[in-house]
């Protein structure tokens, strides 16, 4: 299937869901270990991690209200390849956006999780791990500590 | 409410106490010396030519090829991508497939600083990674460092 292959403008919103389509009839026709299943897996990834970064992909789909959809992925997609602010795309609750900000300021730092909980007074790393998922809420003074350490400032809409 | 798996209901588990040995392998050597393979439906000279520079588990009954697994680095070496696992039937009750999962995600450590590891799945084949630990999103199953960590725990020394 030559469409799997197809370049795609990651800015256009109707190529980006069009082709997210084509990559999901793929997965729900083709057989596991085809050719074309194979193919589009490596495409969808492809697509998707080049414009959001995985994590950043798995903090936003696994705390929306509903499942990820293609047309979810697709704003994402554009979004992320228009350098936008990925937290205001999709409907998330104030924790997750500042968990967001929080993981993009985090990695263009180049701190560890690890580094920062070892400068933290108040989070160990297997709760700072978990706040930068948003699966536990932190008050905003712990969220200021954090910012601190990685030297960031923020703004927060929080709605 | 979880689908009863009518596919793994009725296997007799003959093969208790035998001694499963498994090894990375290079593709040139699988390819040479255990393919093609009739005991396996999946046409693994296909999905391995058609995937990025994949590297290969192999389980092994003896001299017997009982599974295989294929993983790749992910984008941007955030991730180990799962490929493909493929185990013969009458073993899953020695969990084969669990430890072949627990060996991808130990070596995805060298690739990656924490352990996040992704399964394209066709639709409705993520039973077997929900069962252990991985989130659904889509089309894709993805194990957190923790359940990963889990995973290694329970599974690697099998």
């Amino acid at each position: 299937m030559d469409s799997i292959n197809k370049a795609v403008d990651p800015t256009d919103i109707s190529e980006v869901e069009q082709q997210l389509n084509i990559f999901k009839q793929v997965y729900a026709t083709s057989a596991t270990g085809s050719a074309d299943f194979i193919q589009a897996t490596q495409q969808d990834n492809e697509l998707t991690y080049s414009n959001v970064p995985f994590r950043l992909f798995l903090l936003i789909a696994y705390n929306l209200d509903h499942e990820i959809t293609v047309h979810d992925t697709a704003k994402l997609i554009v979004a992320g390849a228009r350098h936008e602010d990925l937290s205001t795309v999709l409907p998330l609750d104030p924790e997750t956006k500042v968990a967001i900000r929080f993981q993009e300021a985090r990695v263009k730092s180049g701190l560890t999780e690890k580094e920062i909980a070892a400068k933290s007074v108040e989070l160990d790393e297997y709760k700072l791990i978990k706040a930068e998922y948003a699966r536990i809420p932190l008050s905003i003074s712990t969220w200021a500590e954090l910012f601190k350490i990685i030297g960031t400032k923020i703004t927060i809409d929080l709605f | 409410m979880r689908q009863f798996d009518l596919s793994t209901s009725n296997i007799l588990c003959y093969n208790l106490g035998m001694q499963i040995k498994y090894d990375q392998i290079q593709i040139e050597k699988f390819l040479n010396k255990y393919w093609p393979n009739d005991l396996f439906t999946l046409d693994w000279n296909n999905v391995l030519s058609n995937s990025k520079d994949p590297q290969l588990f192999a389980a092994f009954d003896g001299d017997k090829l009982i599974g295989i697994v294929a993983y790749n680095e992910g984008i941007d070496k955030t991730y180990a991508n799962l490929i493909n696992m493929e185990v013969i039937n009458s073993y899953w009750c020695n969990d084969v497939r669990e430890a072949l999962l627990a060996r991808v995600i130990q070596k995805s450590s060298d690739i990656c600083s924490e352990t996040y590891i992704q399964v394209n799945v066709k639709n409705g084949d993520s039973q077997f990674y929900e069962d252990n630990g991985g989130v659904l999103f889509g089309n894709r199953v993805i194990f957190f460092p923790s359940v990963s960590q889990e995973v290694i725990k329970k599974y690697l020394s099998r």
